[in-house]
């Protein structure tokens, strides 16, 4: 059974009492970049500092299926279902093709290297959004060869579908997370600086509104502001102080799922979308949750 | 020798600290707080026309700065704990940071020996650091040397049982290191590439240590500056008029100054 701070009653029907986190692999140095394949219900991850991209086959175990590899970070799979993947140390975005080759979407911004891509989302229309942290150049143990920022801002882009670059977002100092509501007329970004989830407005044109304050993270444990999803009702779960903070539509906490071990993402999966896998710095956890997740294409 | 002191450059936005001369200009670290201003950057005075620019922003805290033999400009990146290489090109590259899996802490003050290497000092520090700690830290302060071999840089512990050091410096000949501390001013004999006698000169607390040609020491005392000569004694006592100094490096015949009030004063004969 998963210990939880419960402070609204709310929280009862999305992760019920009885759930009960299950480790199933162990061993890696920084893991993130959770993700379900719907296709053929394989689990992926990354361990960022030991430079592997593992995949868990349906029923089998963890098998290596990239390293190194580039210190990749965040992982999703686009409408075609090929793997995305915020490159971190490589200071781009590629997409692997269906033979196995690399395809670099986005490693300039006007004329500049970019940042170091943390984490990725696909639109439905096809859009790809990141968040393009400074990690890779600033944090000590997975640096990028050339650590030197180019960029004046930290923010968030958008590959469209026509692959043409943009950065709606650049108020961010350290954006990290990043989710779309159900309804994708919203975008949420966490910010592990400043330990809040913001909330933009999409325009159909691809850019975003002003910045409205979603949610403060409260607690003083280990954990910051990282990994961030959405399930089918608008709920949000992000990483925080102590674990997995779920936050209800409105931006109020429901709770604090205490997770041991320093929680650094989750994504939904299993072909219900109602189990919360959660990886952390050393495994991958899984448990039963009573919502489904929003779907990754 | 009577100084005349006028500030040349500032205040800016966070301390000014580190200086090196490129040969025609003077070259000088800000501590900017915050991530919107990069946690500082370097900037260059170009000492005939008086102009500051913009010599390499986002340097996430780079405090003491030394141009190697290289050309290329070597920085402790404080709140990275690690020292880089600014490359001409305007890249930047790690070196190395490991010893025996375990990092070192917050490094200050470098010095450039003529064979490349690099000397600093290391010390504990409050001071966050940039993202999670992914190795643990050595429990001691030190003075650490990198050395490269072919492609790789590796580094060495020389010595511990420092109080907090926080400046460096090699004697002309390079057979005598420097170490400032909590403690007072250190010197180290060099014998086969490590430390071997140590000695205190002085118990005066220095932020900052330059060695002459002449092997007397410049150093940094608050309000005013110190020439030590190589045995520890006082040989002069300059005031300074522009506050609390942190650094003082010379640049052809004058003397600049850094400031915590993030200035870059200058001094002529």
């Amino acid at each position: 059974m998963i210990d939880a701070d419960r402070a609204a009653p709310g929280l009862e029907r999305l992760i019920p009492r009885e759930a009960e986190l299950e480790r199933l692999h162990h061993g890696m140095s920084f893991g993130e970049g959770p993700v379900w394949n719907r296709r053929d219900g394989s689990f992926w991850w990354v361990d960022i500092v030991g430079d592997t991209i593992w995949r868990r086959p349906r029923g089998g175990s963890a098998e290596v299926f990239m390293r190194p590899s580039t210190h990749a970070n965040g992982l999703t799979f686009d409408r075609q279902g090929r793997l995305l993947v915020a490159g971190w140390a490589s200071r781009s975005v590629w997409r692997v093709e269906a033979n196995g080759s690399v395809h670099t979407l986005a490693s300039q911004f006007g004329g500049v290297k970019i940042n170091s891509p943390n984490d990725i989302v696909v639109q439905s229309n096809g859009a790809v959004w990141f968040t393009d942290s400074p990690g890779a150049l600033y944090n000590p143990g997975m640096e990028a060869d050339d650590l030197q920022q180019y960029l004046d801002f930290q923010g968030v882009f958008r590959i469209g579908p026509d692959g043409t670059l943009t950065a709606p977002i650049r108020d961010t100092v350290y954006p990290n997370g990043l989710a779309f509501t159900p309804d994708e007329k919203t975008l949420y970004v966490n910010d592990s600086r400043l330990g809040e989830i913001r909330a933009y407005d999409m325009r159909a044109d691809g850019t975003c509104g002003p910045m409205r304050l979603f949610h403060k993270l409260e607690g003083s444990e280990p954990g910051i502001a990282d990994g961030m999803k959405v399930d089918r009702e608008g709920n949000v779960y992000c990483t925080g102080p102590a674990g997995v903070h779920v936050i209800g539509p409105d931006g109020k906490l429901l709770g604090r799922l205490l997770v041991p071990d320093h929680c650094t993402n989750m994504a939904f999966g299993d072909d219900d979308w109602r189990s919360l896998y959660v990886t952390t710095y050393h495994a991958l956890y899984r448990m039963r949750v009573g919502v489904p997740g929003v779907e990754v294409w | 020798m009577a100084w005349r002191f006028e500030r040349v450059a500032g205040p800016f936005e966070g301390p000014a600290a580190g200086l090196a001369w490129d040969g025609a200009g003077m070259l000088f670290s800000i501590l900017s707080q915050g991530p919107r201003s990069g946690e500082g950057r370097i900037l260059r005075l170009a000492p005939n026309g008086g102009d500051v620019s913009v010599f390499r922003a986002f340097t996430n805290r780079t405090s003491g700065i030394a141009f190697g033999r290289d050309g290329a400009l070597y920085g402790c990146q404080e709140l990275s704990r690690r020292i880089v290489r600014f490359n001409p090109d305007g890249s930047a590259s790690l070196l190395a940071t490991l010893v025996d899996g375990r990092m070192h802490n917050l490094p200050t003050s470098l010095a450039l020996d003529s064979r490349g290497r690099i000397w600093f000092c290391d010390s504990k520090s409050p001071l966050r650091t940039s993202g999670p700690l992914i190795y643990p830290q050595v429990d001691f302060q030190s003075i650490f040397l990198l050395e490269r071999s072919k492609q790789a840089w590796h580094l060495r512990r020389l010595a511990s049982d420092l109080d907090t050091p926080r400046a460096i410096a090699l004697s002309p000949d390079e057979r005598t290191l420097y170490v400032a501390d909590r403690q007072g001013l250190h010197a180290f004999t060099i014998r086969d590439d490590a430390l071997d006698a140590r000695r205190r000169l002085s118990e005066r607390a220095l932020s900052c240590l330059n060695v002459r040609h002449d092997g007397c020491i410049v150093a940094c005392a608050g309000a005013a500056l110190l020439v030590l000569e190589a045995s520890g004694a006082v040989r002069e006592t300059w005031p300074f008029p522009g506050g609390e100094s942190v650094n003082c490096a010379f640049g052809g015949q004058d003397l600049y100054v850094t400031t915590t009030a993030g200035e870059l004063w200058r001094g002529r004969p």
